[in-house]
C-alpha cells in the first residue's frame, strides 16, 4: 500500500490509495475525518454555503412531479443526497454554482460565465455526470462516474471555464 | 399547403418565432436576464413544447400562454423567444401539433446508446438554444 501524504497547507483533497494493511486503514480513517471537518467547514462557511443553501430550496421546490408544469419528474432524496455529495467533493477556490432541476429530475449544477462560457453538469442516483460545455467556439458533452470523487477531468473543464 | 385550426400553414417557416413558455422559475435567470438550458431539455418523448408566434405580439403571447399555466395550476412567468431558423440550425426540426392552436414541437434530438452520453448531449443542444433564446418575463411575474 501506497499511503499518500495530504498537505493541509494546499488544501488538495486527493485521497490516499486504497490499502490492506492496518496501518493504511488508521490513515484512510483519518483522512476521511479530516476531509469531513473540512468539507463541513466550507459547507458551512465557503461559497458552498450558498449552493447549498440553493440546492435545498431547489429540492423543496421539486419534490413533486410536474414542478414544471410539463410533466417533469420530481427530485427523489437519493438525487438530493448524490447533489450534496457533489457540492462536497468540489475543491476549495472553485465558486459556488448556479443550481437547478431538470425535467428527468437531476440536479443541474451551471458555471455561467457568458453564453459561450458555460459548464452545467448534471447529477442523478445512479453514480453519473452528465455534462456540457461552451467555451467559446468549442464545444463538448459527455457521461462520468461519479461516487464520491469528481474526476479529475470534469474539475479541469470547470476550472478552464472560470476567469482567472 | 395544408391549413390548421389557427389558419397556421403546416408547415413551420424558418422565420418564425417560437415561444417556450416558462412555468417555474428555475428555468430562467432574471439576474443575467436568460433562459436556462433546463428550459430547452426535451421530455422522455423527445418532443420539447413550443408555440408558433408569428404576428403576435406580447399581450397576445400571454394570453396564448396563461390557459398552457393554467391548467397544470402554474403561474405564467413568461416565455423564451427563440426562432425556428436557429432550432433548424442545431439540425433540430418543428412539427405544428394543433390542438392547442398555434401548438407545435421540437423534434428530431439525437439519440445515443448510452443515456447519460445522450443526455449531455441534450445539455449541450440545450445550452445553444438558451442562448439563441430571448427571455420576456410575464407582466406581474
Amino acid at each position: 500500500m501506497i499511503a499518500q501524504v495530504t498537505t493541509v497547507g494546499s488544501l488538495s483533497l486527493t485521497p490516499p490509495s486504497p490499502g490492506v494493511s492496518s496501518a493504511a486503514e488508521f490513515i484512510e480513517e483519518r483522512y476521511s475525518d479530516w476531509k469531513r471537518d473540512l468539507a463541513g467547514s466550507v459547507v458551512l462557511y465557503g461559497p458552498q454555503a450558498e449552493a447549498r443553501e440553493a440546492l435545498e430550496e431547489v429540492y423543496v421546490e421539486t419534490k413533486e412531479a410536474n414542478w414544471d408544469g410539463y410533466g417533469a419528474l420530481s427530485v427523489g432524496p437519493e438525487t438530493y443526497d448524490a447533489a450534496t455529495r457533489f457540492l462536497e467533493a468540489l475543491p476549495w477556490g472553485i465558486p459556488a454554482p448556479e443550481v437547478s432541476a431538470e425535467p428527468d429530475g437531476s440536479i443541474s449544477f451551471e458555471w455561467f460565465y457568458g453564453p459561450r462560457r458555460v459548464i452545467s453538469i448534471s447529477v442523478n442516483p445512479h453514480h453519473r455526470l452528465a455534462y456540457a460545455i461552451l467555451d467559446g467556439g468549442d464545444q463538448s458533452h459527455g457521461a462520468a462516474t461519479f461516487f464520491d470523487q469528481i474526476p479529475d477531468r470534469i474539475i479541469r473543464e470547470i476550472r478552464s471555464i472560470i476567469p482567472s | 399547403m395544408t391549413s390548421l385550426p389557427s389558419g397556421l400553414p403546416e408547415h413551420v417557416a424558418d422565420g418564425e418565432p417560437l415561444a417556450r413558455f416558462l412555468l417555474t422559475k428555475r428555468y430562467f435567470s432574471t439576474a443575467n436576464e436568460r433562459v436556462k438550458a433546463e428550459a430547452f431539455l426535451p421530455p422522455p418523448n423527445l418532443e420539447l413544447s413550443v408555440f408558433r408566434i408569428c404576428h403576435l405580439d406580447d399581450s397576445a403571447i400571454e394570453a396564448l400562454g396563461q390557459p398552457v399555466a393554467a391548467i397544470q395550476s402554474k403561474k405564467l412567468c413568461g416565455w423564451g423567444r427563440v426562432m425556428t431558423a436557429a432550432v433548424r440550425r442545431l439540425n433540430l426540426d418543428l412539427e405544428a401539433d394543433e390542438e392547442p392552436k398555434r401548438h407545435a414541437n421540437i423534434v428530431g434530438w439525437p439519440t445515443e446508446p448510452d443515456r447519460d452520453v445522450q443526455k449531455g448531449l441534450h445539455k449541450r443542444i440545450a445550452l445553444e438554444l438558451a442562448n439563441e433564446a430571448t427571455l420576456v418575463l410575464a407582466p406581474g411575474s
